[in-house]
């Protein structure tokens, strides 16, 4: 980011300075390689997020000893590892257009999104949030400037609350249903891959958000065509012991009856026995699990 | 390796595990850096995703249990060495037996520690299990199924032909055991070596449920440690309590729970501290303490030689075990009365011993035997003193050797109490009140504020002693009478702070007696000033006149009846006979009385006051040859103003016989007896000559006025034997206690009537007890004499016997 904004500096807090630090790579002491992309991460923010990376990193396995220890998660999904890593730096990952909760808890006059994005050109920058901080610098919003620092100076709380809002959305997901701004893909897949990874690298927060992000999005879009393949992702990348996802997709067969009749679903129960199985006991009216 | 998707994909398990199998051999010889931590994690989660959980659990406990048998076990038994048993004397130094413990103790740590090591590090790959199958199917994690595996395998491996100890862990115990009882015999051992040994048996428990208690530290090594300890120390004990002496042992004891305490924060546990500190505390203190304290050299000699940090040492020993330290107490109690039984029996030898009675000292010299102390008053003062002395002995151990402990303090004081109230030394309140008596007469002459202060107080301190505070308040309105009646106390201030400590001391109820005392002083001085006045405005021109001053006393707050000679018989006192001068004055001043409170009648005690009489005596030839006249003031008791006046009626040559005297001055025997051995007896007195001359005055006696006397002084104090306070004779005393009974037996018929007055009906149980209560500051009653006066007071109908009552009952009529 070249000549970003020194007016920033008053604005720093703990999550910004966070995602810098994945931007610019700095006192990086870990890489993660993942198909073609390598991550320039910091243990001391990974480590004490994951059993996983920690295990790797306090062990003296192979690359040990080497000043920057290089993890090999090329067999995982380059997607879900993105997700991961930026999960690790912001605490979500997908994030929903920024305006969305700023609107709610800010007096700042909400400004179209994309309108600003375009405008900065930041389009190509996936990161939400570096678009809003980005936004920040825009010269018509100085004179709003002490209400978003106080908001910045709080945002670290918003990102726990933000997540404990999701969980309170749990409960009563499909009533909650606000018009999506992101609507041309629900990302069930991605967000079932997410939650695999999370499971299997023992990210617990994260396991937890991509959770209310697949069942927050699988009541909106159940009729998607990734629904499918979403199932057969979430019951074949877990144990069946673990109930995450599971759960939320059988409550939505059990909301949607005609799901079951769809053509794509064949296949997918013929491959997937868990799913079939439990939708067989739910049929006939018994516990599933 | 890549597996491409997990759809349907079948995992080769068999392959799988074989490469997870032989990294886990490349991490326990040491060669984990050439493996990939993410590819052996993958393989893990891998085969747990296919349900291969349980299988890939079982395996890994398999491997482990082979490895530690196979690879691990047999480099531990090739440190067990004939040398390790202490049992095997045979041909091993002392030397060669440390090293091969130490050898066999490193080893089994080595093991121990590489053991934890690897497991650690297969733990972290078999992360996903643990979370997984392991939380699933409530299984101990793998790290901790394989600690207990290293238990079995390794510290449960027999050990075969041995000393016999049976197993590893047995042999590590005693080993370290060994090594322990080598540090205490005094040498130095590796301390690390077993720390790290213990902290292995710390970390290992005996069965899953992993609670402290159930540590091999606790289980196995701990109570066979508290055991031979235990062993240990009782035979110390034995041996240190024959050998050494009571200071020695105390310090030796010390010792060893300082070295048993740090033993356990360097060598073994601190979990084991307060366990062995009871062992140690058991055997070298509870167990001995009575011996202890008495051995030749114990507290006894502690005490007598003030070895102030032996008996600290004691009372810390004793703490320790002992919250009440009761053997301590017994042997300081003991001690106590012992010493203070000797200061009172040295008293009573003391007032016996030269045993010129009482008496003796009246023979013949009047103003000197005031001076000289009476054999029984230095008895009374050395006693006082000695009890002080003995206090200040006490307190400074306490307060230096027994850090001022209360129970301690409550101890001694009881101890005080117990030889001061001795039933065998009945003299403790007579004593203090003459020492404060012969102080406020002599002692604090020339003294400074805070010095006459020490004395006041110590004076209290003993006061506090005494039980029997109302015969104290008995000697001490004696003493004070006569002080104040004499004109003997050196400063009527120190008289009243005194009053004012026993105020603040006893309570404003023993005092009031004695505040009515100086009040009546304080009224009789306004009333003589005020008589004087009077006089002077009759205008009364007599030159001759006699000057009077006056005390009047009321007459239940002052002891009038022990400031006669002691004779009892005579309490019904016959009025002396006055000269007409005097009597004159007399009437005069009863008038002048009437005239400020009628209604009162005035008894005038001649035998209790004094007079100056200026005489004058003729031109005679003198022995150093002078012929003048000489004149002199003379200062003698009333009956002595009474007795001399006579003579001035009589012409020079003219005498009279004792008779005579008495018929013309009513004086009582007694009475005349020792104004007449003061007045013709003592030789710096003789105004008169007595016929025949001898010490004795018989009733045949002649008596002259001696023309020819010669005084070196002007004013002349003629002394009256007896006038000084002093300890009673034993009549006297029997008198006292007498009185003191009456008066208490009052005191006790007003308590009771006071309590049935309140409770109406009373056990005879609940009354005595109550009467106890009520009375416990003044005095302590025998309860026969309660039931005396419970008995009289039915016979005079305030109470009555319930009939038909289980218990002994009583009733109050109202």
């Amino acid at each position: 980011m070249p000549g970003f904004p020194s007016m920033m500096d008053s604005n720093i807090t703990l999550t910004s300075s966070l995602a810098t630090l994945l931007e610019n790579g700095k006192y990086s002491d870990l890489t993660v390689v993942a198909g073609l992309k390598r991550y320039i991460l910091h243990r001391a923010i990974v480590c004490s997020q994951s059993d996983f990376f920690d295990g790797a990193c306090r062990n003296p396995f192979k690359d040990a000893q080497s000043p920057i220890r290089t993890i090999d998660l090329t067999e995982d999904d380059p997607e879900a590892v993105e997700h991961m890593v930026h999960y690790f730096y912001h605490q979500d990952y997908l994030e929903r257009p920024k305006s969305r909760r700023n609107s709610h808890r800010s007096l700042r006059k909400p400004s179209p999104p994309r309108q600003r994005a375009r405008k900065l050109n930041f389009s190509t920058i996936e990161d939400p949030l570096l678009a809003t901080m980005a936004g920040l610098q825009d010269p018509l919003t100085p004179p709003d400037e002490q209400t978003n620092q106080v908001e910045m100076a709080g945002s670290a709380k918003y990102l726990d609350s933000a997540i404990m809002d999701q969980v309170d959305e749990d409960s009563d997901e499909s009533e909650h249903a606000e018009p999506n701004h992101d609507d041309e893909s629900p990302h069930l897949i991605i967000h079932a891959k997410v939650y695999a990874i999370a499971e299997k690298y023992g990210i617990a927060g994260l396991k937890a958000l991509s959770r209310k992000k697949f069942a927050h999005q699988v009541g909106l879009h159940h009729n998607s065509m990734e629904f499918p393949e979403a199932c057969q992702e979430a019951y074949e990348t877990t144990v069946d012991s673990d109930r995450g996802l599971r759960d939320v997709i059988i409550q939505i067969f059990r909301s949607h009856p005609d799901l079951t009749q769809r053509k794509e679903m064949d296949a997918v129960l013929r491959e997937t026995p868990g799913l079939a199985f439990e939708l067989y006991k739910m049929d006939r009216g018994l516990p599933v699990f | 390796m890549s597996i491409q998707g997990l759809h349907g994909d079948e995992v080769d398990f068999e392959n799988t595990w074989a490469q997870i199998a032989s990294a886990f051999r490349e991490i326990h010889t040491k060669n984990a850096s050439k493996l990939s931590y993410e590819e052996l994690y993958r393989h893990c989660y891998r085969v747990v995703l296919k349900k291969k959980g349980e299988e890939l659990y079982k395996r890994v406990q398999n491997f482990e249990h082979e490895w530690l048998s196979n690879e691990v076990r047999s480099s531990i038994l090739l440190l067990v060495t004939p040398q390790l048993s202490s049992h095997d004397m045979v041909a091993t130094t002392a030397t060669e037996q440390r090293t091969a413990r130490e050898k066999f103790m490193k080893g089994l740590n080595a093991a121990w520690r590489d053991h934890q090591t690897c497991m650690a590090m297969l733990a972290d790959v078999l992360m996903y299990m643990d979370r997984v199958y392991c939380t699933d199917h409530r299984q101990i994690s793998i790290y901790t199924a394989a600690m207990f595996l290293f238990r079995d395998d390794i510290l449960c491996a027999p050990i075969t032909g041995g000393g016999g100890t049976g197993h590893v862990l047995g042999l590590l115990n005693q080993v370290i055991l060994d090594q322990i009882q080598m540090e205490r015999a005094g040498d130095v051992i590796d301390k690390y070596i077993i720390k790290s040994s213990v902290y292995m048996l710390e970390h290992l428990y005996e069965d899953e449920s992993e609670s402290e208690d159930k540590r091999l530290y606790v289980r196995s090594f701990e109570v066979q440690y508290l055991d031979t300890s235990r062993e240990f120390y009782k035979r110390e004990a034995e041996l240190m309590l024959r050998d050494s002496d009571a200071g020695a042992y105390c310090r030796h004891t010390t010792r060893r729970i300082y070295e048993e305490e740090d033993r356990c924060k360097s060598t073994l546990s601190e979990i084991t501290m307060p366990k062995i500190k009871k062992v140690v505390e058991d055997e070298l203190i509870k167990n001995r303490i009575e011996e202890l304290v008495g051995m030749e050299s114990g507290v006894r000699f502690m005490i007598d030689n003030d070895r102030m940090d032996e008996l600290n040492l004691i009372f810390d020993l004793n703490s320790r075990v002992d919250d009440k330290k009761s053997e301590l107490t017994k042997a300081l109690q003991k001690r106590v009365v012992e010493m203070g039984t000797d200061v009172n029996s040295a008293a009573i030898a003391a007032s016996q011993a030269p045993a010129p009675a009482p008496e003796a000292s009246e023979k013949g010299k009047g103003a000197p035997a005031e001076r000289t102390l009476n054999q029984q008053t230095v008895a009374a003062l050395k006693w006082v003193e000695e009890v002080l002395q003995l206090k200040d002995k006490f307190d400074r151990i306490w307060r230096e050797s027994f850090e001022s402990d209360h129970p301690l303090q409550t101890a001694l004081t009881q101890s005080f109490s117990d030889f001061i109230n001795s039933p065998t030394f009945p003299r403790s309140s007579e004593y203090i009140s003459l020492f404060i008596d012969e102080n406020m007469k002599k002692g604090i002459k020339g003294k400074t504020e805070s010095e006459i202060d020490m004395v006041l107080e110590k004076a209290i301190v003993l006061l506090r002693y005494i039980q029997d505070k109302d015969l104290f308040e008995r000697y001490y309105k004696k003493h004070l009478c006569r002080r104040l009646l004499m004109n003997k106390s050196i400063s009527n201030d120190v008289e009243k702070q005194m009053i004012s400590r026993m105020k603040m001391e006893l309570g404003n109820n023993f005092t009031l007696k004695l505040e009515a005392m100086f009040k009546d002083m304080t009224i009789s001085e306004e009333l003589t000033a005020g008589f004087k006045t009077h006089v002077h405005q009759l205008g009364d021109p007599d030159p001759k006149r006699i000057e009077l001053s006056i005390n009047v006393l009321t007459s239940m707050t002052w002891p009038l009846e022990s400031m006669g000679n002691g004779d009892s018989e005579d309490t019904k006192r016959p009025q002396c006979i006055f000269p007409t001068a005097v009597d004159r004055i007399k009437q005069g001043f009863e008038k002048y009385y009437n005239t400020k409170h009628s209604g009162r009648q005035l008894t005038w005690l001649a035998n209790m006051g004094s007079a100056d009489i200026k005489a004058t005596f003729p031109k005679v030839p003198q022995k150093d040859g002078s012929f003048k006249e000489r004149r002199h003031e003379l200062n003698v008791s009333t009956y002595g103003m009474v007795i001399l006046l006579l003579f001035n009626d009589l012409s020079a040559g003219e005498s009279m016989t004792f008779e005579e005297i008495q018929a013309r001055t009513n004086i009582p025997n007694s009475d005349l007896i020792r104004n007449l051995q003061s007045l013709a007896v003592a030789p710096k007195t003789r105004i008169l000559l007595k016929e025949p001359m001898s010490k004795d005055v018989k009733p045949t006696d002649r008596f002259f006025f001696n023309e020819g006397f010669q005084g070196k002084f002007i004013r002349i104090k003629v002394g009256v034997v007896s006038s000084g306070n002093k300890v009673e004779s034993d009549r006297e005393r029997r008198e006292t206690e007498k009185k003191n009974d009456d008066s208490r037996a009052f005191c006790i018929e007003a308590a009771v009537v006071r309590i049935m007055k309140q409770r109406k009906e009373l056990s005879h149980q609940q009354l005595v007890a109550e009467t106890l209560t009520q009375l416990q500051g003044q005095f302590k009653p025998e309860v026969p004499m309660i039931k005396k006066r419970i008995e009289s007071l039915i016979e005079r109908e305030y109470l009555e016997r319930i009939e038909g009552a289980k218990v002994d009952s009583y009733r109050y009529l109202a």
